[in-house]
């Protein structure tokens, strides 16, 4: 439950632009044309993309549209146009042609240029009429988006393959496809003074804890930043620690995640312009869990849980353990082991700290590498990586083949986490806790696992703490951490999110 | 400030580990494993032995293969007064840093156990703490140096062959931390098992193999006499880990091997008139391995409880064989002493504890056993014979 209210990082005050929106809040739309005209002119001075259509309504005064070329529907332009100019009555007020005339869905009136200006550029059609001294909006948003496509980091055997994409509408109407009920509510935010970014706030009125949405709420509206582009930003504004190497909000691209996120009482936020929608709070037991694992069945899905728990301490102390057992400890290690690691670093120059540190610095290249190669030379490349470099330095004694093989095995074992912003904070653990193995051995190696777990034992996620519902302990929620309760028995939401509505299923018979 | 003040630590902890260094690194390129290690008298002087496995013989990076010539282990000796001195001596020959922490087999020579006993060199084992309480120990007929130089073909190193032959069926597992127990306690006395060294004699085979036949006795650390064959065979019999083995009997003139499968053995110590007795009972379980008389029918009754009989018998004559050893060596193996203590303790503290080297030769015994076989094998009959 959150405590604290954390004030958000922002701009200081006085350091905003001068032809930020802000500054046309009591603007009022002029009644003439040409007055309109000429401001708009002078606003978008060097902006070929905005268009201003003069035209005549038919018998009737003179009119004029204007919108954003490539964010707009032609056809649908076209035949608002088309209504006014070919007209059928007599309605020559903003207020009769928005009620008569327009063939459009969404019209809105406008008598202040802040709003219009806002929406303008969102992608509405602004239609202004000689005389009057308010303008319509008609929502006739289009340009051409990313279609709805699978999402590229989180790929499922089982499961809906849709995914986000930057277009917020889309993204919205897939969460509520997915959840019909009205008490899903979607609280629209506009953060980022010139970008103007439309954020929504989605969460379940009734079962999420009004005390954490408060929280949410006022950390958005305290951020004052010139440009919100990636959900990130957001997230290094509203998360609890900032210099905490954990993450403690979620990223999905998935709808069917922020569904079930908000079915469980969290809270999502999603951004206009990235498919990446945030999910709060999120603590150190949803690393181990996919979205597949509740689609699959209950046993398989506990075993894959186990599986992932056990490459997490691989991945984070393999190489630290090997180079402490080696260098400190030889007498941990079976005798025939011991006698063909020794066989293998017969000849190696490097100690085994230095020969570690090589070959991790080398795969993270690699894969740091990997993500920007086109994706033609991909394939040839990371064939030539692994196999050729990594055989070729082991056959020219630069490193040992013990070492390949750790060095593959966390590698490998950093990957199957499902979260990817707690892969980078293991990834990154691993390189100090080399350096204390290679100083302190295994004693180097507890020292820095407890400083993790007091880390992580300390740090809050919105308020609830990192490693609940293990530590503080409470039974009920223990049946979705470490293994997957079969869905009979999942029959109440998380306590630790604070929920009011605690039961989800109704008793079976 | 906080920033100057988190620089600050920063540079002190940083400080502190360049300072402290890593004293302790040793890389495995720089340590010698010691895999076994063979003590022998020489004189006045202990000769120590050690087997180090050559990593860079074995092999297994890169192509090699096909140079049979080289071994893949060493052995270097040195002498000292004591073991300690000889090793610091041998340290003093070799590149690399001698490191116990992997031995798992102790040879003793038998001259030593003989004439100073094992107990004097078993500080050196237990006071360093990277010596292996688990390790194997046992006694070697003749030098141990010996023992510890065979070619033996089955496995890569001898220490290897040794540690599995003591871990095997045919062997009672005796490690370091036994003896120490065995030798603390009154009332017992340690026994090792006993390591000969054998040829394989045919020809473009020669090899050495290593034997374990019996179990050396000791008193009070010195070893005073050995079990061999039948005694052998009463002594497993009589601890209390019991691990199967194979008799054979010549019943009526065919011969027949059976094995011994499992067996218990109850010890109790009776006061009859004052005086001090044990009765020992011993359960066998038998199955049949090989018979060579084709005329047995196992469906019989009479011929099955015949066989019974006759591995009871055996059985009561090892366990008789192998306490008149014992007493012959005055060397209270099974701890028939700590027997007494656990059924009269007041009296064994009073009468029997001082004198107990003296009493336990006279002592008397009753033995009787009883065997039951409970697998045939395979076929019931030997399928040799002709059909009727």
């Amino acid at each position: 439950m959150p405590t604290k209210a954390k004030k958000a990082k922002s701009l200081p005050e006085g350091r905003l632009d001068h032809h930020a929106i802000d500054q046309f809040q009591d603007v009022p739309i002029r009644s003439t044309i040409e007055e309109n005209n000429k401001l708009m002119e002078e606003l978008f001075k060097d902006s070929s993309d905005i268009v201003l259509r003069k035209f005549d309504i038919e018998n009737g005064p003179k009119a004029m549209l204007c919108y954003v070329d490539g964010m707009v529907t032609t056809s649908a332009v076209d035949d608002a146009l088309k209504a006014l100019m070919i007209l059928e009555g007599d309605a020559f007020t903003i207020d009769r042609i928005t009620e008569q005339t327009l063939p459009v869905v969404q019209a809105s009136k406008i008598q202040f240029y802040k709003e219009l200006l806002t929406n303008l550029l969102s992608g509405d059609s602004v239609l202004f009429v000689d005389g009057q001294d308010k303008a319509v909006c008609l929502g006739l948003r289009g340009g051409i988006r990313r279609s709805v496509a699978e999402p590229e980091t989180e790929t499922v055997v089982r499961g809906p393959r849709e995914g986000f994409n930057e277009h917020l509408r889309t993204n919205t109407s897939l969460v509520r496809s997915k959840i019909k009920s009205p008490r899903l509510k979607m609280k629209s935010f506009v953060i980022g003074t010139e970008t103007q970014t439309n954020v929504i706030l989605t969460y379940m009125v009734g079962i999420v804890n009004p005390r954490l949405l408060e929280e949410v709420e006022n950390r958005l509206s305290d951020i004052r930043i010139d440009g919100i582009l990636e959900s990130g930003y957001i997230e290094e504004f509203i998360q609890d620690q900032g210099y905490s190497p954990f993450p403690q909000v979620q990223t999905t691209e998935r709808p069917d995640t922020v569904a079930a996120a908000i079915l469980e009482g969290r809270i999502a936020i999603m951004v206009d312009g990235t498919p990446f929608a945030l999910i709060a709070p999120f603590g150190f037991w949803q690393w181990l869990q996919a979205s597949e694992d509740y689609y699959e069945r209950f046993m398989a899905s506990t075993l894959l849980r186990w599986l992932r728990l056990a490459s997490l301490f691989f991945a984070l102390l393999s190489p630290a353990l090997y180079i402490a057992v080696s260098t400190y400890h030889p007498e941990m290690i079976p005798t025939n082991l011991l006698l063909s690691i020794a066989a293998s670093r017969e000849a190696i120059p490097f100690p085994a700290v230095i020969e570690a540190l090589i070959m991790e610095l080398a795969f993270e290249a690699l894969r740091e590498a990997g993500v920007r190669l086109p994706r033609i030379v991909g394939q040839a490349v990371s064939i030539l990586g692994a196999l050729v470099v990594g055989q070729a330095a082991v056959q020219a004694g630069i490193v040992s083949a013990a070492m390949v093989i750790v060095v593959s095995m966390t590698g490998i074992a950093s990957f199957t986490l499902p979260r990817y912003n707690a892969s980078i904070a293991i990834r990154m653990l691993r390189f100090p806790l080399m350096l204390l193995a290679s100083v302190f051995g295994l004693l180097g190696i507890m020292i820095g696992v407890m400083v993790i777990v007091g880390h992580l034992s300390k740090i809050t996620t919105f308020g609830v703490p990192y490693l609940a519902p293990v530590t503080p302990v409470e039974p009920s929620d223990l049946k979705d951490v470490l293994v997957r309760a079969p869905w009979w028995k999942m029959n109440k939401r998380p306590k630790y999110l604070g929920t009011n509505n605690i039961r989800r299923q109704r008793p079976q018979p | 400030m906080r920033i100057i003040k988190l620089f600050f630590i920063c540079v002190c902890a940083g400080t502190l580990l360049l300072l402290t260094g890593c004293w302790d690194r040793r890389e495995i390129n720089d340590v010698a494993f010691v895999l076994a290690s063979a003590i022998d008298k020489e004189g006045d002087n202990i000769r120590v032995s050690v087997l180090i496995p050559l990593p860079g013989n074995m092999g297994s990076s890169g192509g090699g293969g096909g140079s049979g010539g080289q071994k893949p282990f060493t052995i270097k000796t040195e002498t000292g007064k004591t073991i300690r001195e000889a090793v610091s001596k041998l340290q003093y020959r070799l590149p690399r840093h001698l490191f116990f922490g992997h031995r798992r087999v102790i040879i003793i020579g038998e001259q030593l156990a003989r004439e100073e006993g094992v107990a004097t060199i078993f500080d050196a084992v237990t006071r360093t703490p990277d010596s292996r309480l688990t390790a194997f120990i046992a006694i070697a007929e003749g030098k141990a140096q010996d023992i510890l130089n065979s070619d033996t073909r089955l496995e890569r190193f001898s220490a290897e062959s040794m540690r599995e032959l003591l871990q095997s069926e045919t062997s009672i597992r005796i490690s370091v931390k036994d003896v120490i127990g065995k030798m603390i306690a009154v009332g017992e006395d340690a026994f090792f098992p006993y390591i000969e060294k054998v040829k394989t004699r045919i020809k473009g085979q020669e090899a050495d193999d290593l034997l374990i036949e019996g179990f050396a006795l000791t008193k009070d650390g010195k070893m005073t006499g050995t079990l061999k064959g039948d005694a052998a065979n009463g002594l497993r019999l009589l601890n209390h880990s019991f691990r199967k083995y194979d008799e054979t009997f010549n019943d009526e003139g065919n011969y027949l091997t059976v094995a011994i499968t499992q067996a218990e053995t109850s010890i109790k110590p009776e006061m009859k008139n004052g005086e001090l007795t044990f009765r020992i009972h011993t359960m066998v379980k038998a199955s049949v391995n090989e018979d060579r008389n084709l005329e047995r029918n196992y469906d019989d009754y009479k011929q099955r409880k015949r066989i019974e009989e006759i591995v009871a018998e055996r059985v009561t004559d090892n366990i008789k064989q192998a306490i008149k050893s014992m007493q012959q060596s005055n060397s209270d193996a099974v701890g028939f002493g700590l027997h007494t203590y656990r059924a009269y303790p007041k009296i064994w503290t009073k009468k029997y504890r001082k004198d107990w080297e003296r009493i336990f030769p006279e002592m008397k015994f009753e033995v009787t056993a009883k065997a039951n076989l409970f697998r045939l094998g395979m076929s019931s009959e030997n399928l040799g014979r002709k059909d009727r």
